[in-house]
């Protein structure tokens, strides 16, 4: 225990060196930049600097992987909240309020609140990696196909969170996704399914396509059709980007909350920074003392989705370095980065190679705080970009939503698929169906479909084998509180009511 | 009820349907999932339409939300903004990237009337940032026109 | 007459090589796998070390789905020019071009050189009551669901488990994952029997103190050095003939004689350089060089093997 601490210790040191200093604060700059753009995903953004790393010693390298991860979880809320268009998937919840936000002339605050949040879930993940690595190992390895089958199920429990008015038409856009999603190869039979003899198709409609098609060249076509108002949004612009006392007093409920969820989602193969937003944000509204500020721009609601993508860093990597098993594609890069270098995930590493791990924790800590650094006064800087006139905004926009999706695969076919599903968010936005829940089907159809199928396949089409362990029983039990908890509790609240009136 | 429900509602029974279609083509074992989905997309859209129906019958009104949705709408801007984008799309696969985004962005900032100076700022600055992180720093290839680049 | 024939062509070539072609810009490398998966690791680091010989930038493009199609119909779909290449994997590829209605045929693509040859393996759980091959056939003969996971319906290592089976006359239930990856995770976890990968996949899980996985046999035609107390399938009366992947890298076909040259040369190269053949030993990668020509016949014999035995397998 002593020597660990020891070990722990000495990383930090280590981390300290002036070369680390500086790898770590370009690249969570650079992890920024590439989040907040478009198309370019987190795990793009390392992959592509992976090479890069590879002269390098391998803790420096680790480090220089970890801030663009981080910045890049970070940066999607920065476009999220200013455009409404999520720079990753991860951000995609952020957007919902961010940008209302942003309408009512408080970019910075969101901004900040994004950056708060992200830096506390990004730290606290921290401690689940130095203290239980390896209990959430094993939390890891117990998640099989019908467990997965549950997660996905509760997942889809969020759509009624995210419904605003009607949830007939929530649940209606959440079974579109989930229809959309069967689009491709059929993961059990190996047939083509509804492709229209597209080969893009065979893996299925790309998320990050269709989300920036539903969220942005969507807001795109919204912004265009109304008088393009110059002044009043400057009017009301409030440079005001700390936080007060209070503020942070309120937000710390969601924030634990959402660090307890990205963190867990986080060491599961397969359930990612994406469904952590979503559900963070869910969690924030379930359980907040101000929902009436959901859907107009709530503080709460940016803070409850980012601390959960950013607390997803810390935990994705415990399976990585632990088991070998990625927690999420970043991950997966990672560790293809650390394989090349030799270095192979498992007891090694916290045996022979212990010092390079513990100097590249210590280094992932202090990442949040050049996050934080760098978020803050970016902040003020990125905040001036929603004063823009809206003329300025709309061929922008486009412009980025281009090469963002056409980025993905160097497929140009991608970035009509992203215009159909930007005219397909604009008609969904005017009638009051819910982009956000058809990419909660979109994302969920997989996990969902494979645990199913796969585990009847498994147990010769008895469906028992979705009840027949505890862990299926926890999650089923967490569904069925998802969907009743907002009636008791509405019931409560008014009894509540009527009781002190 | 609103306006545009037998719209919407007519629009997701076409989607389940064409669905259902293709579905009936493929090897019995792979149409199991995609039927139930169907199935569970049609269902909760008939419940929607006897909502709607059941609310109307309580209290005969129709609430025009489509008016409301589009209460503000340009015509002339929103089709001349679509119009623009599908005409830089379309220029993109024949003219490359560079080529065709700086006319895009030009021609649709003049006709949301921008002022030349924005315009010039803008396309600068959009054009670098995209050159630098995408181009020089990621390399990640920019669609090149079958004729220009 | 000959020699005023060959001294014609010295003569035209001279000119010619004079001018060797060589890159202007960087180089798009099309892999079929997505990032972090085996052949992407493999791939990333040749890269990596052949861009020092090259002197341009190798950009790698992962183009992930359906078991490697969408990457090589993006592939030999390319502009013969010059900057793309990619990586196949073999059979799958030739499986693959073998079937009907397939997007590409093995006549659309160029050899470049062969990179890496993985063997495949059985493995089971060290913790599982199963020791030997025999051991296995037993109990799939007694019980006639056992469930081994795979890396895709078809896929290469569904491939394995079926020469496994047939040769064995066992029947088993092979149950589809998105990856090696996956489909590893699901042994690991118990939720499968057994499986078959590739020995770089399974190699760090079957050695050291407190292994996870016990390698049954070994496709091949003896034993491997680094596990020789595995039997071969052949040993044992299974499937004897060697199975695994290669991994090539190969170019689309019609690219100009000098080009080909030039990155076979190149290549040539890259894998006889040292401090390459350390990094990928390093990486517990099995680096295994093949000129174009010799990768030009494994691409015809595994194009044989996959109309042959493949086609009736299933």
């Amino acid at each position: 225990m002593l020597e660990t601490l020891g070990l722990m210790g000495a990383g930090f040191i280590h981390a300290l060196s002036p070369m680390n200093l500086l790898a770590m604060v370009a690249s969570t700059a650079l992890g920024i930049t590439i989040g907040c753009l478009p198309g370019l995903s987190a795990a793009m953004g390392v992959a592509l600097l992976l090479p890069v790393t590879f002269g390098m010693d391998p803790a420096t390298g680790l480090i220089v992987l970890g801030g663009i991860y981080c910045g890049a979880i970070f940066g999607g809320s920065i476009s999220a909240i200013l455009i409404h268009t999520p720079g990753t998937p991860a951000s995609a919840a952020t957007a919902i309020e961010g940008y209302q936000l942003t309408l009512k002339g408080q970019a910075a605050k969101a901004l900040s609140v994004a950056c708060y949040a992200s830096f506390c879930g990004g730290l606290l993940s921290c401690i689940s990696l130095y203290f239980f690595s390896p209990l959430l190992a094993e939390l890891a390895m117990q998640f099989k196909s019908p467990e997965y089958f549950w997660l996905s199920i509760f997942g889809l429990t969020i759509i009624a969170g995210v419904s605003s008015r009607s949830i007939l038409k929530g649940l209606m856009s959440g079974i579109l996704g989930l229809l959309i999603s069967t689009i491709g190869m059929d993961p059990m039979e190996g047939v083509e399914r509804f492709m229209f003899g597209q080969s893009t198709l065979y893996n299925g409609v790309n998320t990050t396509c269709a989300l920036i098609g539903l969220f942005s060249m969507s807001q795109v076509f919204i912004l265009a059709e109304k008088k393009i108002i110059e002044r009043a949004k400057a009017a009301k612009f409030k440079m005001q980007y700390g936080l007060s006392r209070q503020e942070i007093k309120r937000l710390m409920p969601t924030i634990t909350r959402s660090w307890l969820i990205g963190n867990i989602l986080g060491i599961l193969p397969g359930a990612g920074a994406t469904i952590a937003c979503f559900m963070g944000y869910n969690e924030a509204r379930r359980f907040s003392k101000h929902k009436e500020e959901f859907g107009t721009g709530s503080i709460e609601g940016v803070a409850g989705s980012e601390a959960a993508n950013n607390a997803v860093t810390g935990g994705s990597l415990i399976p990585t370095l632990t088991l070998g098993i990625p927690g999420e594609s970043v991950t997966a890069v990672l560790m293809g980065g650390l394989i090349i270098h030799g270095l192979q995930p498992g007891p090694e590493l916290f045996s022979t190679y212990a010092p390079m791990t513990y100097t590249f924790f210590a280094g992932f800590v202090l990442v949040q705080f050049a996050m934080l650094g760098i978020g803050l006064w970016g902040s003020k800087v990125f905040a001036q970009i929603s004063r823009l006139s809206d003329s300025i905004l709309i061929p922008s926009i486009v412009v980025l939503c281009v090469v963002g999706s056409y980025a993905i695969h160097n497929n140009f076919v991608e970035v009509i698929i992203m215009f159909i599903f930007g005219v397909i968010g604009y008609l969904v936005r005017k009638f009051d169906l819910n982009a956000a829940a058809i990419v909660l089907g979109l994302i969920l159809g997989p996990i969902g479909e494979n645990g199913l199928r796969r585990s009847l396949y498994l147990s010769d089409g008895d469906p028992m084998i979705l009840f027949s362990t505890p862990l299926c029983w926890m999650l089923i039990i967490l569904c069925v509180v998802g969907i009743f908890s907002p009636i008791i509790m509405g019931r409560f609240e008014k009894r509540m009511l009527d009781k002190n009136s | 009820m609103k306006k545009s429900d037998f719209g919407v509602v007519s629009v997701i029974y076409a989607i389940g349907l064409g669905f259902l279609f293709m579905t009936l083509d493929l090897p019995d074992a792979a149409q199991t999932y995609p039927l139930v989905l169907i199935s569970a997309l049609l269902f909760v859209n008939t419940l929607y339409l006897i909502k709607s129906l059941a609310s109307y019958r309580s209290n005969h009104q129709v609430e025009d939300d489509v008016a409301h949705a589009f209460k503000e709408f340009i015509p002339m801007q929103f089709l001349g903004v679509a119009a623009w984008i599908i005409g830089y799309l379309a220029l993109m696969y024949v003219a490359g990237y560079y080529l065709s985004t700086a006319i895009f962005m030009v021609g649709a900032m003049l006709f949301l009337r921008v002022k030349p100076l924005h315009i010039a700022i803008s396309v600068i600055v959009i054009a670098a940032m995209v050159a630098a992180v995408f181009s020089a720093f990621l390399h990640v290839p920019l669609p090149t026109g079958m004729f220009f680049g | 007459m000959k020699k005023v024939l060959l001294s014609l062509a010295v003569a035209m070539a001279l000119p010619l090589s004079a001018q060797a072609w060589t890159p202007q810009n960087d180089i798009n490398v099309i892999v079929a796998y997505k990032a972090g998966s085996g052949t992407d690791t493999g791939a990333r680091l040749l890269s990596s070390q052949a861009e020092k010989f090259i002197g341009k930038t190798l950009i790698i493009n992962n183009l992930p789905g359906a078991d490697g199609k969408i990457g090589w119909t993006r592939l030999v779909q390319a502009k013969p020019d010059g900057y793309t290449i990619g990586f196949i994997n073999l059979p799958t590829f030739t499986t693959l071009a073998a079937q009907k209605g397939a997007p590409f045929k093995t006549a659309q693509i160029v050899p470049i050189a062969n990179h890496l040859t993985e063997t495949s393996v059985i493995v089971v759980r060290a913790d599982s009551k199963i020791d030997s091959l025999k051991g296995l056939v037993d109990a799939a003969k007694a019980n006639s669901k056992m469930r081994c996971s795979t890396n895709g319906v078809k896929a290469s290592n569904h491939t394995a488990a079926q020469l496994f089976a047939k040769s064995a006359g066992i029947q088993y239930k092979a149950v589809p994952y998105g990856g090696t990856a996956d489909q590893l995770l699901a042994l690991r976890q118990g939720e499968v029997d057994f499986s078959c990968a590739k020995i770089a996949d399974v190699a760090k899980l079957v050695t050291g103190d407190k292994p996870e996985l016990r390698i049954l046999g070994v496709f091949d035609k003896q034993r491997l050095k680094e596990f020789p107390n595995v039997p071969t399938l052949g040993e044992m009366g299974y499937y004897g003939e060697w199975y695994g992947s290669a991994r090539a890298l190969v170019a689309p076909a019609g690219m100009p004689a000098d080009v080909v040259k030039y990155y076979v040369d190149t290549f040539k190269k890259v894998m006889s350089d040292p401090e390459v053949i350390k990094a990928h030993q390093t990486a517990g990668l099995n680096l295994e060089y093949k000129n174009d020509k010799e990768l030009g016949e494994l691409i015809k014999a595994q194009e044989k093997f996959a109309r042959d035995v493949i086609s009736t397998l299933y």
